[in-house]
């Protein structure tokens, strides 16, 4: 239990930060231009950007999962700039941004288990490494605006190509007010070992974080990239709604792995899209901890024959939590394979629901996917839901669910403390290796925190 | 009313998807409503009154997965009676003459697969019956047999008194149209098992509801071969402590046919009990839809409760849709779903034909084992005539 040393302070990142742009709250052309000005952006995209306002504006709410209509985007501000210079090296980002990050962890865990880092304060890029061999072999690795400027025919052949704004209202939305993220190149061949890391803070209240990464792997190529999010908490509603597309390539092997830590004032409406190829691999790890209201369905569209998808989350609704999560697999090709591990804890009064969708196509002959649903209730004041529509097509598939609900089982916690743990202990232990999947998929120092995290969260909910 | 689906935890609520709806050129209005309510009694006629507008206001539901947007509703056959087979142990009366029958519909009044059906049957019914037991054993058969091109309306009361016991086979056959609505009452420690036989409908909405009280147990069986569309929802309420409800489901589907069943447990008592297993097998284009939502309340302490759909798909053009849901407010229960979906084990039938049958034969013989547990079931419990029946129903010559 040593290492469940309960650390608060570390998730409380609220620091002054001073901002050189900061649009007026709400929505409209003359914004989306500031925006676009602000990052002197080519034409087209402000034309992208304009357009996917044009659809924002014409079309409904999305018509299931969490209720939003208490969410006022007339409030929220799209865009915020600190007034920071894009640094390489931690010593030149603000002492106060730094601190944010050091709290997390970020520098301490790039010098020692990661490729490279891009660490985003509110609306931009605040910090951009990459390891030089890297560079050396061609692997691109920059913050999305840079990427428009230095690489625009590969940006544009691949922006938002995957998820078009027309897919719902947030993605249109995400697309007028896009700001941030990370672009991921890896050329033919190159096999990264340690993942890539973007890390995402909101800083303001009432603000709207609508960071887009865009990671394409080329054939036989393989990359990690491990995504990090966190906000302090305010008293007023934040929005994020940002934006993963990923394309992997003829027998390329990508893993994609979020932990999401947004206070629980953030609307969580985030839109993540992976297509892979011919014998490609998709990996999901998804750890969803934090939020207010989460919508929130990682798909993967396995388009080439022989591609495969794993998904492995977990999602943990608290007090106040409404995290309406899942998964997407769209088998649309011969041979496909996928599997989805979705594990839920509710307690304290959340609401953990699972919502998914297993299609395979006519075409996708002998395509074998299955899905597991897991939740553990750890008291009767939450609620723990699953839904998953499964649509066959064809007769040559082989499709199996499962889906199990229930509590931590008493013999069990029984069974623990005649072994010298405290009945906490026991519980906490329990909880631990419900998540353990999940754990083992991070490196180690990501693993701890989110036993950190776990440890904090049960603590506060029936400690 | 009770509704459907309403999904909300403390202070949050989740959006549920309604449909868009269309109206067809000649809908049910008050002309069909003056003949059916021609020899109603004056309570009844002004309850049904009282939805009329309701319904006339509402318009077909365009379900997704389904197939209404093609729906012709054919003029009301305001004449259709119910045939009654065996009867034992039972009291039958004229729905509408029963002032007793009225009180459980409005206490059961529910939304169903979807309201525009649920008020169908229950404004327009003309000839529908209220079922008492009267026994420790009641048996009653009831079959209808479509005539023509007519719609065919019935709404159906049953009433299992504290302590007795109710069998029901119902049989529905070869209507061009059919809205069927079945409400169902088991008090304390009532036994109730129920035979539905629904085949060759062309469109078929059945909704059925049944109220649990404590200790009662409910055992439906579904054996269904729709025409084009049948879409049965079967909701069990469980009121009271200890009570048990298991719905199960056979089907077969050729050609373009499409099943679109929802069953609902809904736990709300301690130390209550469901389970709903579904079998399906699709030939040619067929297409099946099976949602089954289990729902348990805050206090249903001790509810043990699942649910398991099997489809196997024989032609690359069938199309098989599960949607198994679990919403649970109370963590000292014990609830799962499982779900498969494929083809036919290639080993079976190459063993079959190793032994000398031909293809047809060795598919009908291996259909036949999907279903052969719950045909023996029904064996069981209704008889063999009832087994065969339902075994043709479901691997009968056509299939």
């Amino acid at each position: 239990m040593t290492n469940l040393e309960k650390n608060e302070d570390k998730f409380d990142m609220r620091v002054n930060v001073k901002y050189r742009k900061r649009t007026t709250p709400g929505l409209g052309p003359a914004i989306i231009r500031e925006i676009s000005e602000a990052k002197d952006e080519p034409k087209w995209m402000l034309e992208h950007r304009l357009k996917c306002l044009e659809i924002f504006q014409s079309w409904h709410n999305p018509r299931f999962g969490v209720d939003i209509s208490d969410l006022d985007l007339g409030k929220i501000v799209a865009y915020l700039r600190p007034d920071v210079k894009k640094a390489h090296s931690w010593d030149e980002v603000p002492e106060e941004i730094r601190e944010a990050f050091e709290k997390l962890g970020i520098p301490e865990a790039e010098q020692k288990v990661l490729a490279g880092v891009g660490a985003q304060y509110d609306s931009e890029a605040v910090y951009q490494n990459i390891k030089r061999e890297l560079e050396s072999l061609g692997v691109i690795f920059l913050d999305m605006e840079t990427a428009v400027r230095q690489y625009p025919n590969l940006v544009k052949t691949y922006f938002m190509q995957v998820v078009k704004p027309t897919l719902h209202k947030y993605a249109a939305l995400h697309g007028a007010v896009w700001s941030g993220g990370s672009f991921v190149y890896v050329p033919k061949g190159v096999k990264i070992s340690l993942p890539l890391q973007g890390y995402f803070m909101m800083g303001a209240p009432g603000s709207g974080q609508f960071e887009h990464t865009l990671i394409v792997a080329e054939e036989e190529s393989e990359v990690a990239y491990i995504e990090g999010c966190s906000a302090p908490r305010y008293n007023v509603l934040n929005l994020h709604a940002g934006m993963v597309e990923i394309l992997v390539k003829p027998g390329a092997k990508v893993k994609y792995v979020t932990i999401q830590n947004w206070s629980k004032n953030t609307y969580n409406l985030n839109t993540k899209v992976a297509v892979v190829e011919k014998d490609g691999t998709i990996e999901w790890v998804s750890g969803s901890f934090g939020s207010m209201k989460t919508m929130l369905y990682p798909a993967s569209i396995l388009k080439g024959p022989g591609a495969s998808s794993s998904f492995l989350s977990i999602t943990y609704a608290g007090k106040g939590q409404h995290l309406d999560t899942g998964a997407k697999v769209i088998h649309a090709a011969p041979h496909t394979s996928s599997i989805v591990d979705a594990r839920s804890i509710s307690m304290g009064g959340g609401w953990a629901f699972y919502r998914g969708l297993l299609h395979i196509t006519r075409e996708a002959r002998d395509a074998k996917a299955s899905v597991r649903c897991s939740s553990l209730m750890l008291d009767n004041e939450s609620r723990a839901d699953t839904l998953p529509i499964i649509e066959v097509l064809n007769n040559e598939a082989d499709v199996g669910h499962e889906a199990r609900i229930g509590r931590i089982s008493e013999e069990q916690v029984y069974y623990l403390m005649t072994r010298g743990l405290s009945e906490m202990q026991a519980r906490e232990l329990i909880v631990r290796g419900f998540f353990e999947p999940i754990s083992r998929e991070l490196p180690i120092e990501y693993a701890v925190e989110l036993n950190r995290l776990i440890a904090l969260e049960l603590e506060s909910s029936i400690g | 009313m009770e509704k459907t689906i309403e999904l909300s935890h403390e202070d949050f609520k989740a959006l549920v998807p309604s449909p868009e709806r269309f109206f067809v050129e000649h809908d049910f209005g008050v002309e069909e409503f003056e003949k059916v309510v021609r020899d109603t009694s004056p309570l009844w006629k002004a309850y049904k009154a009282s939805l009329l507008d309701e319904y006339s206001t509402l318009g077909f539901p365009a379900w997704k997965r389904s197939k209404l947007a093609r729906l012709e509703l054919p003029t009301l056959e305001s004449g259709a009676g119910i045939e009654i087979g065996e009867a034992a142990g039972v009291n039958v009366v004229k729905l509408e003459e029963s002032r007793e029958a009225l009180e459980i519909v409005k206490l059961t009044d529910f939304e169903g697969s979807d309201r525009k059906f649920v008020l169908q049957s229950t404004v327009f019914n003309a000839s529908g019956i209220f079922v008492k037991s009267e026994d420790e054993r009641g048996m009653l058969t009831l079959k209808v047999r479509g005539r023509g091109k007519k719609a065919l309306v019935f709404h159906n009361v049953f009433l299992v008194r504290r302590g007795e016991k109710l069998g029901v086979v119902n049989l529905f056959e070869g209507a061009s149209y059919a809205s069927v609505l079945n409400r169902y009452v088991v008090e304390e420690g009532g036994e109730l098992s129920v035979l539905n036989l629904r085949f060759n409908n062309t469109f078929g909405f059945t909704n059925e509801l049944y109220k649990l009280g404590s200790q009662a147990k409910v055992t439906v069986y579904n054996v269904d071969k729709p025409q084009d569309l049948h879409a049965p929802f079967l909701m069990a309420l469980f009121d009271s402590e200890g009570a048990e409800c298991v719905f199960k489901s056979g089907f077969t589907a050729l050609g373009t046919a499409m099943m679109d069943a929802m069953y609902v447990l809904r736990h709300r008592a301690t130390e209550t009990r469901g389970k709903v297993e579904g079998s399906g097998v699709l030939f040619d284009a067929a297409a099946s839809v099976f949602r089954g939502n289990i729902e348990i309340a805050k206090g249903a302490v001790n509810t043990e409760t699942g649910e398991s759909i099997n489809v196997v798909l024989l032609s690359p053009q069938a199309r098989a849709d599960s949607i198994p849901a679990l919403f649970v407010e109370e963590n000292e229960v014990t609830a799962s779903h499982a779900a498969t979906v494929g083809a036919l084990k290639e080993e079976g039938l190459y063993y079959l034909m190793s032994r000398g049958l031909d293809v047809t034969t060795a598919i009908r013989l291996v259909v036949g084992g999907i279903f052969e547990p719950m045909l023996q079931e029904i064996g069981d419990i209704f008889g063999n005539k009832w087994q065969e029946v339902a075994g043709n129903v479901l691997t009968g010559a056509n299939t």
